[in-house]
């Protein structure tokens, strides 16, 4: 079934007030919060799984933003979480602020690409970056992406 | 915090990069280019290649020829205008130098055959430089002195010659190599005979014994391109001219009927005799130059008695289709000719029968079509139409290849109105022919060489024999900026992707990210790992050939990755080339059963 960016990010689980100071403990802060996601089919591969790709080529951006992502049979279908950090998390390639973790079965190459171009090309703008730190319910997060309620 | 700033996030994948992949993937799925149409161009340089090396072969006999009589205007003509002593000593003296030189290249080499049809049949597509040039030269000094042999023959192994080494400078895979030499082979005789359909079907019908596209096409493709450049230098007219042709009656197919038995009775018989004049050569046990003086000595003797028996037979064939003789003389010449034929044959000179095969089919045509004449009064059929059909059909009982000679013959003459007859007597004498002969001279001389080498091939055809080494590949940290470049110099559909060690990790398919190459801010975050699909795929060297066809079967794209038992990536094999080498072995088959 062909799904669409807006399916994905209505799905996502959304974290807007993480806690953790440095990057990966925040990746696995927001790996945490997948816990209930039924499409999440094994949690602890999944962070490994991003881990290990964000070892071997980090994902944090100097924009402040990060995409933490793998490909993995842990997940049964593509799953997003959200993640805000009001203070700020410490990469090497500066504070980030946004995170969006992406976890994609290993056949649907094409649905992440497109999940990911989508994500990328929004938060590329400015107003969009601001209004996405700015927003503090997930509605507001939808909202800044055009996507209307959960 | 400040908001992103896009001009600080610099995208990897530059948008020139990213436009010249979008153009890559437009072409690529308008035009498809795969290795056949790669194969197509080299089929093009291959023709033009072989077209110069014809024309130089044919300006260096010619120049021969004057320095041995000292006459301008045919090899028959200059030696009508010597005296006795001269017409003796010419040929045997040629015939000693080319077995000079024939021994030359044996002592090289014993064992490599410069055969184009060996190398394209039964080999790996090499024909040797240096002992294909010095057989040449002895061709050239056989042809040059009056020897009654073809110029085509060497002209058609010199531009095979020229195919296999251009196929081993551009690397090409065996498959194609072979392939490219038959292309080769194609460009000799179609320049050799201003005959591009009969360059191509000679070769798809003879030599590789198919007629599927993706080997007739790169045929097709050298023939004309070797007729155009010939045609630019020795002119456009046919090769041999004809009296008018007028079918009146539909009783006049009858007597084509009757001769399309009698070739088909006397090619058989003609081939014999060359293959006995053979053996009594060998018998001699005379050592090469002596033996090649020998058969030119024969020559010699007959060309004092009449010198139209020297040369290859163009300019007797030429007179015949005027209509130039009375039929006891040309009856006369037959005989002679043949008789020099033999022995210039027998005794080992290189050099072709195509020309003399087409010069004994016209003799044959003519003086049966006086027969005809003399029972039938009433009729107007013309003994040059008669010797023109007789031509075809002697070649198509000799070759075996009906299609081919059918062409031949119109190509050489450029007249439509004798088809029908044409057609007609070429089928009945191939059939007759069979009946007497399963061999074809082609076949006999594959069948010698090819004895017992097989199922020797058959047996080590191996995916390593077609595996290319070093296939274009990325690391799984690759950035989408360098996955996007290999596209983009590259022309597959599907790019391997390995780890630091070289362990194939899988493959990143261009059809998954083709939509997303107009999106840089994807471009710092993708990296190859992203994109790979790594249930790819992969084959072993020592996997069969057999074996990689059904692996073929269940895969979409045109390469399968070659991995060692590590699986380390090690090469590629191509889907084109395994076909190529499988329909080759078909050829081989019918070579063997021949």
């Amino acid at each position: 079934m062909k799904i669409s960016c807006a399916d994905v990010l209505k799905s996502a689980v959304f974290n807007l007030n993480l806690e953790a100071e440095q990057y990966r403990p925040a990746i696995h802060e927001l790996v945490h919060s997948m816990n209930g996601d039924n499409r999440m089919l094994d949690t602890e591969g999944f962070r490994q799984a991003v881990l290990l790709r964000e070892d071997e080529s980090p994902t944090a951006l100097s924009s402040g933003v990060s995409f933490p992502h793998a490909r993995t049979p842990c997940v049964s279908d593509i799953v997003l979480a959200v993640g805000r950090s009001q203070k700020g998390i410490a990469s090497d390639n500066g504070p980030i602020r946004l995170l969006f973790l992406i976890g994609t079965p290993k056949t649907k190459i094409q649905e992440y690409l497109m999940v990911l171009g989508f994500l990328a090309r929004n938060v590329k703008q400015a107003a969009t970056y601001e209004a996405l730190v700015r927003a503090d319910t997930p509605e507001a997060i939808l909202k800044c992406f055009g996507v209307s309620g959960t | 915090m400040n908001a992103p700033d896009v001009a600080l996030e610099k995208p990897r994948a530059s948008d020139r990069l990213i436009r010249l992949l979008k153009v890559r993937v437009w072409l690529g799925e308008i035009i498809r280019p795969n290795e056949v149409q790669a194969t197509l161009f080299w089929a093009g340089v291959v023709g033009f290649l072989g077209a110069w090396s014809s024309i130089l072969f044919r300006l260096a006999s010619d120049f021969l020829n004057f320095v041995f009589t000292q006459k301008h205007g045919g090899y028959a003509a200059g030696f009508a205008a010597l005296g006795w002593w001269q017409r003796l000593l010419i040929p045997t003296m040629g015939g000693l130098l080319a077995g000079f030189s024939l021994l030359l290249a044996t002592r090289i080499s014993s064992k490599s055959s410069t055969d184009y049809m060996e190398a394209v049949v039964l080999g790996d597509g090499s024909v040797p430089v240096r002992i294909s040039l010095i057989k040449s030269l002895s061709a050239l000094f056989s042809i040059a002195s009056g020897a009654s042999i073809g110029r085509e023959g060497p002209l058609v192994q010199l531009s095979a010659m020229i195919a296999s080494a251009l196929g081993r400078i551009i690397k090409l895979p065996i498959p194609r190599r072979r392939l490219i030499v038959a292309c080769g082979a194609a460009a000799g005789i179609a320049s050799a005979y201003n005959a591009p359909i009969a360059g191509s079907l000679f070769v798809a019908e003879i030599v590789l014994g198919s007629m599927a596209m993706e080997s007739f096409g790169p045929l097709v493709f050298a023939s004309v391109v070797a007729t155009m450049t010939v045609r630019q230098f020795f002119g456009p007219d046919a090769l041999y001219k004809t009296a008018e042709f007028s079918l009146n009656s539909a009783w006049e197919i009858l007597p084509y009927c009757l001769l399309g038995i009698i070739c088909g009775v006397s090619g058989p018989v003609f081939l014999r005799g060359l293959k006995l004049s053979e053996k009594v050569f060998e018998l001699s046990k005379l050592p090469l130059p002596l033996r090649l003086a020998a058969g030119g000595l024969g020559v010699g003797l007959l060309a004092m008695l009449h010198p139209e028996v020297c040369g290859n037979g163009y300019t007797l064939a030429q007179s015949i289709l005027r209509g130039d003789w009375v039929w006891k003389s040309l009856l006369y010449i037959l005989v002679l000719k043949l008789l020099a034929t033999a022995s210039t044959f027998g005794s080992g000179a290189v050099g072709g029968v195509f020309t003399p095969t087409l010069c004994v089919g016209a003799s044959l045509g003519y003086i049966y079509g006086a027969g005809v004449s003399h029972v039938w009064h009433a009729t107007a059929l013309s003994q040059g139409a008669m010797a023109l059909v007789g031509m075809a059909a002697f070649l198509a009982a000799t070759t075996h290849a009906p299609i081919m000679a059918i062409l031949m013959v119109f190509e050489l003459t450029l007249d439509y109105q004798i088809i029908l007859p044409l057609m007609l007597c070429c089928v009945i004498a191939y059939y007759t022919s069979l009946g007497f002969e399963k061999k074809s001279i082609y076949s006999d001389s594959l069948k010698r060489k090819g004895g017992g080498l097989f199922e020797q091939q058959m047996a080590s055809l191996r995916v390593a024999s077609l595996m290319k080494e070093n296939p274009a590949s990325v690391l799984v940290t690759a950035s989408f900026e360098q996955v996007a470049q290999n596209f983009v110099t590259n022309r597959f559909n599907y790019l391997y992707v390995t780890d630091k060690d070289s362990h194939f990790a899988g493959a990143i398919s261009l059809h998954d990210i083709k939509n997303y190459l107009n999106q840089p801010e994807i471009a710092n975050i993708v990296t190859a790992r992203d994109l790979v699909l790594d249930e790819f795929v992969t084959i072993t060297p020592e996997v069969s050939l057999a074996e990689a066809l059904k692996t073929f079967s269940q895969h979409e794209g045109e390469r399968i990755p070659v991995v060692d038992n590590d699986q380390k990536l090690i090469g590629s094999i191509s889907k084109t080339d395994l076909i190529l080498s499988l329909a080759g072995s078909t050829a081989k088959e019918t070579a063997e059963a021949a």
